[in-house]
């Protein structure tokens, strides 16, 4: 991982067309302001994580055999 | 092509069905092809991975939530090739838990095809929609 120190309005730029800019720094909190293509897709990481989890765990409940079974005795 | 899965045995699937998925789907990201396999009994369908024996029990939303309304960004739209509105499919994954009154739609994390151009997507719209949203009283259970 790279690791950078930034101050209050300084900023980053990665791939020559994504700047994260640092917009504010308070208690415990950073807010970030990030100039990026349309096309990129960008996410607070812990909403990929929850999406991902759902996904997985539609995979791992999915039981056809139950299912069929509670459906066909309608 | 046929290909063994374990929910529905044996299957034969004609390569026209095939879905490209080209980002795969998020948490099988390596995963690109997937056919939808309708079942004609009940309101859950299933989109079935070629590459790798996974199923997601899929659903079509606007049956479980008459309000549910989504735009599809435009990027998705290039990059799923979409003209016509026609064209495409939404649909969104289904966890069936334990006991079946808690089963739930991801309606914030949609996954579009576009079934002209066999492309498709799962898209993640923003917090506002519910990532787990009950749908037992809507499926007929």
């Amino acid at each position: 991982m790279l690791v950078l120190s930034r101050k209050l309005d300084e900023s980053i730029i990665i791939n020559e067309n994504i700047e994260v800019v640092i917009l504010g720094v308070s208690e415990g909190k950073v807010k970030l302001g990030i100039n990026a293509p349309k096309d990129i897709e960008i996410l607070r990481s812990e909403v990929k994580k929850a999406i991902e989890n759902e996904n997985k765990e539609a995979i791992q409940k999915l039981d056809i055999r139950k299912l069929k079974s509670l459906t066909r005795s309608k | 092509m046929k290909i063994n899965t374990k929910n529905f045995g044996e299957i034969e699937i004609n390569e026209s069905e095939i879905i490209l998925f080209q980002d795969g789907i998020p948490g099988f990201e390596y995963l690109r092809k997937f056919v939808v396999i309708k079942e004609e009994e009940f309101i859950i369908d299933y989109l079935q991975g070629i590459e790798e024996d996974v199923t997601f029990p899929i659903i079509n939303p606007f049956l479980v939530n008459d309000k549910y309304e989504l735009k599809i960004p435009d990027s998705v739209i290039k990059k799923l090739e979409i003209q016509k509105q026609e064209d495409v499919c939404v649909y969104t994954i289904v966890v069936i838990p334990e006991n079946i009154k808690d089963i739930r739609t991801n309606l914030q994390a949609p996954i579009i095809i576009n079934n002209a151009s066999k492309k498709g997507k799962q898209i993640i719209l923003d917090e506002s929609y519910p990532l787990r949203y009950m749908i037992f009283e809507k499926v007929g259970v």
